[in-house]
């Protein structure tokens, strides 16, 4: 089960620029709308920062310069404002300011909506093609890498991964231009009113820098442990939810309901914690722009000691707000920062899945001829007759445990061949190097007598049907499940094939037939019968090679006749491998292969093997007492008394 | 708002006081906050030496407070001790109410998930059993946290903004009139354009969202199917249907986010607008007092800034408002299916007798059918007697009842005809803990808790000795393999420790239940998961042991069922035959068919 899978947080400290660096691949293709997004920031920095205070200074300041206005001898349109923009100087008259801030702020909102719009756009460009590339890799990985990882952990990296990280690039990369736009506006605009004031106020931000870091650091830490505890009591409760029916047959209600309380407190203590920091966070920053501002009303009257007003109202008021200029874009900056913290492993880990090299390839000139997977040549696939040979091969899926010892087998044409043996006795391993879904360590398969390395993986896998134990049913139509097996299948082709199966009357009696929709999983339907439309959909590729890997292991009683007879009909004219656990299903087949720890130690037929009371004897009766009262019986009545075999 | 009473009053179950007193201090600390930025105004006005006599009561109550016109006029300096003064107040408080709301809203959510999992440890198993585990999880724990954030961080911001937004505009009044109208003149508007606009953008992000779960519905069918795909080499076709998927959500991505840039950026003109006419109107006012010293409607310039420093400061509140409140049908459904959760009946496990119970049992004439299927009998007319001490056994064919009776005993399920004894007391009289408490039940699929082993074998009673738990251990065969383990006793089991296998899980599961020492032992078919040679072992260690339980085996083996004192075989929920092994392998039937087979097969 993908979604119960939970994942541990790394915790990371330091900031690895070489984990970055991988993703400017990403940002770099979409330079046009960076540019644009660069522009929109600059003009929204500009409007922010500078125009804004300039402007509020100008109307606190206007009737200083314009005068004594006593009986209105000047018309407010008239009445000048004195600006000055990041050093430049000019009077502009109230009318004209008006009609400026009016288009400004017009003007702003296109900035914005253009800021916002593309910071999205590209947020979502490198989230899809994060996605993309991690899709593709994915299907070009070999099996061994599936062994290895579990499938949470690759829907973890594709979905969690890739959404954190274009949030990240565009959000908190990009907008460290935003916060440095804005900085540099402050700064100018601060610097061209009075630089001695500036200096002041400069002069307190290395003590808010501190506090913002240090407070950030703590909160990041706490929240990630209010976090871990808060999973941890989403996982108790899952595990407690499953487990409802044992609480209630040992009574143990009072005891699990003890676990609970000690669990929600613990997430409750984390969480306060967690809060009771940024609680102090908040107040602590704003008391420290408050003293600034103090200092900046006693330290004003000092540098206008010559001018013949006190303290000058307009630029009071301009470096309280700058104060909150300075400010704020610390604050956002720490933020970020934590962000970053937060999604490195994310990083990390997704271009772990990118970067990793698929083991199992064609050589350069199979693909040369053939294709690769993505792309088969099938007009130059030879035809393949269905001779198998196992030529001395020797495998092990890590270098310390061969699990497949020197197996030499001759599966001639035509032939079905069931293999049989214990959980671990290397039967999947050989059908798995069949398929080469893994291939030889030693030794070379041979098929119709050339090693098939020599062919491409597109070429092997066109030619065969292959059944796995549990069907798998994908979301969509009857029909499109079987045209899984041949992309390019008509609709008669379907009917044809399952008509030969048998399952034709079965389809047709589901409400929409062939376009039966069947949702996740197909559960609609019994086992037996997804399992019939497996096999439906491994021949209607018309393989000349057809596997059935434990295709009936999991077959309800009711169908197991319809199954039993559509095997045997698949059977036909083709060279198959049958791997069962259910033993009942390989009695008919012309060649038993049974399997020990990775050799072969028994061929022969069903009742050739029975009489040799060895170990397929022995097999056979252990499972015979797995069974049920009723499959016992049952079994016991179709193979032991009507097929005559000794016991 | 009594939809959401039931859910509401658990988590404010003893923090009624707390939780509504915060909005005081949320009060109280926006008030200082709003009188620190009021400073300014007072000091621009006392740089410019505005005559006191224009002045409004609330600036004279200012002046008068802090020493007078003439000293603060004079000394400007004192301001920055002033303002230093309600930065501590502010701050202060703000600290204060912050961690008062933590302690609350920490304490709300403990008190609802605290209250949601014992609702859902005390649902009656056929109710359990009829709902998904996931919808339950998703109520206890995604639902909770909507509902617990609705509560406090969403009514905490609706109140936030509305204080702000009185205490600035009673400020204004006090100041102003004509500023106050104007600065109101474009919010509403604003609120509603939001209100409307957002729910818009939150329909696209619901749209996004669903092609977000399909696109990773395809992803785990592809991870799953991985078999299937590359030995069909659909590869290539695999990358193009996910295109499909990236596809669409891309554009339903941006479909959602345009609007949501339009929203912000159309909306950043309402708040700009307004911060601009209030600044102009609030100019013009100024200019109407330079023009004329006496004119009514004239402000200073002290005004105007603080007109427009609170504009800034209340703008951006009404548009959070609107935003939180538009929001509020999903807090609504996330409480509904939380009190849905919380109105299910409990199992009354706590209340009945409480008899000595030795283990005699007797079932008389019991016949059952499960909720779901009235109609058909899952349990017809079963009639039997087992005296403290025996063992017996019951077999049949898959889905003929056996499980059935051992649930009616222990009371997951209440048999609706006859009567089951204990001890001669009415099963359905003793209190269910207490009858659970002295059977034993072993299910079929063990289940063990992520705990060590030794957790896992003491939860049903603490206080057991190591002796204790060695004693079950070797009957249930599991000492050896448990001390083979890295850390014996203490090694964890389930997803984070050691993988145990069927039958050690089952072993495991069979120890607990012994350790209770319980006077009825049941094995639910959990012996077919051992092979026979430790089934034998443990039904040989049974005998053996000092605790006498009357012990009933539901088993396929014949081996198995043999020793018993009763054999007891259904058939289709009736008892087919009954009696001791060699009556029953001389009879005509079912097990002396299977025993049969099965002595062949040895």
């Amino acid at each position: 089960m993908a979604s119960a899978y939970v994942e541990e947080s790394v915790v990371t400290d330091k900031l690895n620029f070489s984990v970055w660096i991988k993703t400017v691949k990403y940002i770099k293709k979409l330079w046009p709308i960076v540019i644009v997004l660069l522009l929109c920031m600059f003009f929204q920095a500009f409007y922010d920062s500078s125009f804004i205070p300039v402007a509020n200074a100008a109307l606190i300041d206007a009737f200083e310069l314009n005068g004594p206005l006593i009986g209105g001898n000047i018309s407010i349109w008239e009445i000048m404002l004195d600006f000055n923009i990041l050093g430049i100087r000019f009077l502009l008259s109230f009318k004209d300011y008006l009609i400026l801030s009016i288009v400004l702020v017009v003007l702003r909102s296109f900035a914005m909506f253009g800021l916002f719009f593309s910071m999205n756009y590209i947020e979502m460009e490198i989230m899809t093609d994060l996605r993309r590339d991690a899709f593709k890799r994915i299907q070009e990985l070999s099996f061994s890498y599936f062994d290895k990882t579990p499938s949470g952990w690759l829907i973890a990296r594709l979905n969690n991964d890739a959404a954190s990280i274009g949030e990240v690039l565009s959000y908190s990369v990009l907008r460290i231009f935003q916060i440095a736009f804005s900085l540099i506006f402050t700064l100018v605009t601060m610097f061209t009113q009075s630089w001695q004031l500036s200096l002041i106020i400069l002069a307190t931000t290395p003590l808010i820098f501190v506090v913002v870091m240090v407070f950030e650091k703590l909160i990041l830490k706490l929240s990630r442990e209010a976090r871990s505890a808060y999973s941890y009591f989403v996982g108790w409760l899952a595990e407690s939810i499953n487990g409802n029916k044992t609480i209630k047959t040992m009574a143990i209600e009072e005891t699990i309901r003890e676990e609970c309380e000690e669990i929600t407190d613990n997430v409750r203590k984390k969480r306060l914690k967690t809060q009771r920091a940024s609680g102090f966070f908040w107040p602590c920053v704003d008391f420290l722009s408050y003293i600034t501002t103090a200092i900046i009303i006693l330290v004003v009257p000092l540098f206008n000691e010559n001018t013949s007003i006190v303290i000058d109202a307009a630029m009071l008021v301009l470096f309280i707000n700058f104060v909150s200029h300075i400010y704020n874009p610390i604050r956002q900056f720490a933020e970020i920062f934590a962000d970053l913290m937060g999604t490195q492993a994310s990083v990390e880990k997704l271009f772990m899945l990118i970067d990793t090299k698929p083991t199992l390839v064609d050589t350069p000139s199979v693909i040369k001829k053939y294709g690769d997977i993505f792309n088969n040549k099938t007009e130059n696939f030879e035809e393949l007759y269905g001779d198998i040979k196992f030529d001395h091969v020797s495998f092990s899926y890590n270098p310390e445990v061969e699990v497949i010892h020197d197996l030499n087998i001759h599966i001639e044409k035509g032939t079905s061949l069931a293999i049989v043996g214990e959980t671990g006795s290397g039967k999947s391993t050989t059908v798995n190097l069949l398929c080469r879904f893994y291939e030889p360590t030693k030794g070379k398969i041979l098929i119709d007598g050339i090693d098939y390395k020599e062919r491409s993986v597109g070429w092997l896998r066109s030619n065969i049907g292959f059944v796995q134990q549990t069907p798998f049913i994908f979301k969509g139509t009857i029909a499109d499940n079987i045209r899984y097996g041949k992309l390019n299948a008509t609709k008669e082709e379907i009917i044809k094939v399952c008509k030969e199966l048998d399952i034709h009357n079965f389809i047709m009696s589901l409400k929409d037939g062939y376009d039966t929709y069947l949702k996740d999983g197909g559960n609609e339907l019994s086992q037996g019968q997804k399992q019939l439309i497996s096999f439906a959909r491994a021949i209607v590729r018309n393989p000349k090679i057809l596997i059935l890997d434990e295709a009936t292991s999991s077959i309800d009683t009711e169908t197991e006749h319809d199954i039993q007879d559509a095997i045997n009909k698949m059977l036909v004219g083709r060279t198959s491998l049958i791997i069962a656990h259910r033993l009942s299903t390989i009695v008919d087949a012309s060649r038993i292969l049974v399997m020990k720890d990775g050799v072969v130690v028994e061929d022969g037929n069903h009742k050739e093997l029975m009489e040799k009371k060895g170990y397929y004897h022995k097999l056979y009766t252990n499972q015979f007492k797995e069974l049920n009262i009723g499959e016992q019986i049952d079994q016991y009545e179709d193979q032991i008394v009507n097929k005559n075999v000794n016991i | 708002m009594s939809k959401i009473s039931k859910a509401k009053d658990i988590m404010l179950k003893g923090l009624r006081f707390r939780y509504y007193f915060y909005f005081v201090l949320l009060f109280i600390s926006l008030v200082f906050y709003m009188l620190g930025t009021y400073t300014t105004k007072a000091l621009i006005d006392a740089i410019n030496k505005e005559s006191y006599e224009t002045m409004d009561f609330l600036e004279k109550a200012f002046f008068d407070c802090f020493g007078g016109y003439d000293l603060l006029t004079n000394n400007i300096w004192i301001f920055a001790i002033i303002l230093i003064i309600f930065a501590l107040l502010s701050g202060g408080t703000a600290a204060f109410r912050f961690v008062y709301r933590a302690k609350t809203s920490t304490q709300m959510g403990k008190q609802l998930q605290d209250a949601l999992f014992y609702k859902v440890e005390r649902l009656p198993y056929s109710q359990v059993k009829g709902m998904k585990n996931g919808d339950i999880l998703q109520t206890c724990t995604r639902d909770e946290d909507v509902f617990r954030r609705f509560l406090t961080d969403h009514m905490y911001s609706i109140f936030y903004s509305i204080f702000i937004v009185i205490i600035a505009l009673i400020i204004l009044f006090i100041t102003n009139v004509e500023i106050t109208l104007v600065t109101m003149a474009l919010m509403p508007i604003m609120f509603i354009y939001s209100f409307f606009l957002i729910k818009e953008v939150r329909k696209r992000y619901r749209a996004t969202d669903d092609s977000e779960g399909e696109m990773t519905a395809r992803v785990e069918e592809n991870l799953s199917s991985v078999r299937v795909v590359k030995a069909f080499n659909n590869e290539a076709y695999e990358i193009n249907n996910f295109e499909n998927y990236i596809n669409d959500y891309k554009k339903k991505f941006i479909h959602w986010r345009k609007m949501s840039a339009f929203f912000f950026s159309s909306s950043d003109i309402f708040i700009f607008g307004q911060i601009l006419l209030t600044t102009v109107f609030g100019f013009y006012l100024c200019y109407l007092r330079q023009v004329d010293p006496l004119h009514m409607a004239g402000i200073s310039v002290g005004t105007m800034v603080i007109a427009f420093t609170y504009t800034d400061t209340i703008v951006w509140p009404i548009r959070d408002l609107a935003t939180i409140l538009s929001n509020v049908a999903r807090a609504y459904a996330a409480v509904e299916r939380i009190n849905l959760l919380l109105d299910s009946p409990d199992e009354d496990i706590y209340t009945g007798e409480k008899p000595v119970i030795t283990g005699d049992i007797e079932f008389k004439h019991v016949s059952f059918s499960f909720p779901d299927e009235p109609t058909n009998h899952a349990i017809e007319d079963i009639s039997f007697k087992v005296k403290a001490g025996q063992t017996i056994a019951i077999m049949g064919k898959t889905g003929s009842g056996k499980s059935t009776l051992a649930y009616l005993l222990n009371r997951l399920y209440d048999y609706q005809n006859g009567e089951i004894d204990i001890d001669g007391i009415n099963i359905q009289k003793i209190e269910k803990a207490w009858l659970r408490k002295h059977i034993a039940l072993i299910l079929q699929e063990p289940f063990l808790f992520s705990k060590t082993i030794k957790d896992n074998l003491t939860i049903g009673n603490k206080d057991v000795t190591e002796d204790d738990i060695k004693k079950a251990t070797k009957i249930s065969q599991i000492h050896d393999s448990i001390n083979k383990f890295q850390y014996g006793y203490n090694t964890p089991v389930g997803e984070r420790g050691t993988t145990l296998s069927g039958g050690q899980k089952q072993r495991v599961a069979i120890a607990r239940s012994l350790i209770l020492n319980s006077p009825v032992l049941i094995f639910d078919d959990s012996l077919s998961a051992v092979d026979t040679e430790t089934d034998y072992n443990i039904r040989q260690a049974l005998k053996n042991r000092d605790t006498k339980s009357t012990t009933i085996i539901i088993t396929h083996r014949i081996a198995t069922a043999k020793d018993a004192d009763l054999i007891i075989v259904l058939n289709n929920g009736k008892i087919e035959s009954m009696g001791k092994h060699d009556e029953l392998v001389n009879k005509e039937g079912l097990y002396s068919r299977i025993y049969k087979i099965q002595t062949k097969m040895e």
